[in-house]
């Protein structure tokens, strides 16, 4: 899983932006957006995004 | 219906103050988003600070509004003045009967941030998003008992985002958590916005004239249901210190360009529903549309509109199918970042950025004049969509220029 896969397009980069704050990770809107993640980073990811799409 | 409401006026460069303070136009999509933004990041504690940002507002203004009264007023007229003041402003209904000068709680049958963002995200909220609520009972209560504003703490106990049939909040006199001390509101732009764009068939003047006359009072549920959106006339140093507050927070945290960032696509949000909305109104269709010969005339009609929603004068200065230029004279975010903060490294102007360029690609890219459903999907679809405008924030009245100028191309 890439974090184009998780987060695609425009909206996906949004998304993405939110999930970068909400976890304080900067680090994550300058890694490379086709580079495999980890299992455990990607559980994290999923887990943020769930909850920031809520209302 | 006749309600009890401080002093209003309108003042130059398209503000209108209520009770001394200045109010905008926003709708219930662009609030929700916002405050989603805000509580992105739970260490930022912005609860405190959105409480803390309405109470300051709504205090100054009942301070202001009670020197208008023969003697400060008397204990019901405080009382009028503050139930009558959130309903008029598309807030909801509020019933503070049940506080003192000691405390007690207060009821909220009706709430903007309440039931209408429950109508956005069509789900019960996990956590209570009736802040501004919070605040504005908390000064409210203070104001009617003649105790100092930062008296209170709020608890909010029930809200109807999260699917309670009213909002319950309590008011305990432990002094507030947070306080911010209010401002002076200046207008700070000394140039002068000259004519509208002289190229077009759109009359501004008319259309202004036509605004004046709907009634943007909240209604019996203390609502403002217009354009497909509900909308409040909202105090313009709320957002300000809210926004502002966000910034510096995350300036400390390494992602203040992405922060910045997220207020923009807030204010893509507000463009998308609320011009939207209004591009694709009954109203828009009466007195606007008519006027309009081409797309370009569609963004001097919406522009023309915007200078009745407090957020400044904006002139185009630059107008093609790729590219435009605005110039906002005493623009609402970078009045505030001067009175509250001083000047500015950067530009601050994130909400008329977006404003801007969604303007563009509702006209230019998203065939508003086809009268669209505007929901999330159509959002997406337009989102995703190649040749969008994106805003560059190219002068700043918050950095020491004389007007704030956008610039959105493609």
């Amino acid at each position: 899983m890439t974090l184009q896969e998780l987060f695609p397009g425009k909206m996906g980069k949004v998304e993405l932006t939110r999930i970068a704050i909400r976890l304080r990770m900067p680090q994550l809107l300058k890694s490379p957006t086709d580079a495999p993640l980890d299992e455990a980073l990607v559980a994290t990811l999923q887990t943020a995004l769930d909850t920031v799409r809520k209302g | 219906m006749t309600r009890a409401l401080a002093p209003a006026a309108p003042r130059d460069h398209g503000r209108f103050l209520y009770g001394g303070e200045p109010l905008v136009f926003h709708c219930n999509f662009y609030n929700y988003w916002l405050q989603k933004t805000l509580l992105l990041d739970p260490e930022l504690q912005m609860e405190e600070v959105i409480q803390a940002a309405a109470s300051e507002a709504a205090g100054q203004m009942f301070r202001r509004a009670a020197a208008a009264l023969p003697g400060g007023g008397t204990t019901s007229d405080r009382l009028a003045l503050a139930v009558d003041s959130f309903a008029e402003l598309g807030f909801g209904t509020v019933d503070l009967s049940g506080v003192s000068a000691e405390g007690g709680t207060v009821t909220l049958p009706v709430s903007h941030y309440g039931q209408c963002f429950r109508q956005v995200v069509d789900s019960d909220f996990a956590t209570p998003q009736s802040l501004f609520d919070a605040g504005f009972v908390s000064a409210a209560a203070a104001f009617v008992h003649g105790v100092p504003r930062h008296t209170f703490q709020a608890t909010i106990e029930a809200c109807a985002s999260m699917g309670a049939p009213s909002g319950r909040i309590r008011l305990d006199a432990t002094g507030a958590a947070l306080t911010f001390d209010g401002y002076a509101h200046e207008a700070h732009s000394a140039g002068d916005p000259g004519a509208p764009f002289a190229d077009t068939s759109v009359d501004e003047a008319a259309i202004l004239g036509a605004l004046g006359t709907l009634d943007f009072s909240g209604n019996e549920e203390g609502l403002i249901p217009r354009f497909g959106v509900m909308l409040t006339r909202h105090f313009a140093s709320f957002y300000n210190r809210v926004s502002f507050e966000f910034l510096r927070r995350m300036d400390k945290t390494g992602l203040l360009d992405a922060a910045e960032m997220l207020l923009v696509d807030t204010g893509y949000r507000c463009a998308f529903h609320t011009f939207g909305g209004i591009m694709t109104s009954a109203e828009w269709d009466a007195v606007i549309r008519p006027q309009c010969k081409t797309r370009a005339d569609w963004v001097h009609g919406m522009v023309a509109t915007v200078n009745a929603l407090g957020w400044g004068v904006w002139r185009v200065s630059e107008l093609s199918e790729d590219r435009v230029v605005v110039r906002i004279y005493d623009d609402y975010e970078s009045c505030g970042q001067l009175d509250m903060y001083g000047r500015s490294e950067r530009p601050v102007s994130h909400l008329a950025a977006a404003a801007v360029a969604g303007t563009m690609n509702l006209i230019y890219a998203a065939d508003i004049h086809e009268k669209p459903t505007l929901d999330l999907d159509f959002y997406a679809r337009a989102f995703e969509q190649d040749g969008l405008f994106e805003p560059e924030q190219t002068r700043s009245m918050a950095m020491g220029h004389e007007y704030t100028e956008i610039v959105a191309s493609r």
